[in-house]
């Protein structure tokens, strides 16, 4: 089954691109650094992903992919002084340090966050947080 | 218009932040086991993935210019306006991927296909048959 869903998802992007030139040229371009190829195999691995074992049991998914980042290369440079290689990893960083301090009474249990894998430990939030 | 977009964050952390606000108001939900997971990708990006409680509004609304699919105090902060100025804040180019249940959208939130006159977030529908 799944490596149906895999044939069909990548039948489906495919023919999205090709048929889509303009969004083929956006994918080519920041996905597939002027690769049309490896742009195809990024969005269909992406969309695979959505139904790999960790998101096989949802139902409803929602997946955003940035690409080719904006002011996270500036203001790490800027920040630091010098030439920073990998911004979106700076990034990811500052989120998990400032998350915590952001958001209050998130539940410990029957909620994860993980960022590059790592689980993020919020403050235990109440039960009656849902309100 | 996608100017206008990028004017509305002192720094992209709160752009970040904005995005994850949308996780937060779809996956925490009474009885909901929510999820959110945030990786990098290597051609300097950022993937943020999370599940919902709720079926997830079709991009067709999502991604229409001046509207919000923000309808009710329910559903605010939940994938409308933010989500076009974090991106445009944040990237060159997003591409949005829903799943429910066998159907999935793609959505292109990208600089480069904007022009003066027009704003341009192309969006496709599409069913998977063995998914269902």
């Amino acid at each position: 089954m799944k490596e149906e869903i895999e044939r069909e998802l990548n039948q489906h992007i495919t023919a999205i691109m090709k048929e889509n030139p303009q969004i083929m040229a956006v994918a080519t371009k920041d996905l597939g650094v002027g690769n049309r190829y490896k742009a195809i195999d990024v969005l269909v691995q992406r969309c695979i992903y959505m139904w790999s074992d960790e998101w096989q049991d949802q139902v409803h998914v929602f997946q955003l992919v940035m690409t080719n980042l904006i002011h996270t290369e500036d203001e790490a440079i800027r920040a630091r002084g010098g030439i920073q290689k990998r911004p979106a990893v700076n990034l990811l960083e500052e989120i998990r340090e400032i998350l915590p301090k952001y958001y209050i009474n998130i539940p410990a249990d029957k909620f994860e966050f993980t960022i590059r894998g790592q689980k993020v430990v919020f403050v235990i939030g109440s039960s009656d947080w849902w309100k | 218009m996608w100017e206008s977009w990028t004017n509305n964050y002192e720094h992209s952390r709160f752009a970040c932040l904005d995005l994850l606000d949308n996780c937060f108001d779809a996956t925490l939900h009474q009885m909901f086991e929510g999820k959110v997971a945030m990786d990098y990708l290597p051609t300097n990006g950022i993937i943020i993935i999370n599940n919902a409680a709720k079926e997830i509004k079709s991009l067709e609304e999502t991604l229409t210019a001046y509207r919000s699919v923000k309808g009710s105090a329910d559903t605010i902060g939940e994938y409308g306006v933010g989500l076009k100025q974090a991106c445009a804040t944040l990237s060159h180019s997003s591409f949005v991927l829903t799943r429910n249940f066998n159907r999935f959208d793609i959505g292109v939130i990208a600089e480069s296909l904007q022009t003066r006159s027009r704003v341009s977030l192309p969006y496709i529908l599409r069913s998977l048959l063995k998914a269902s």
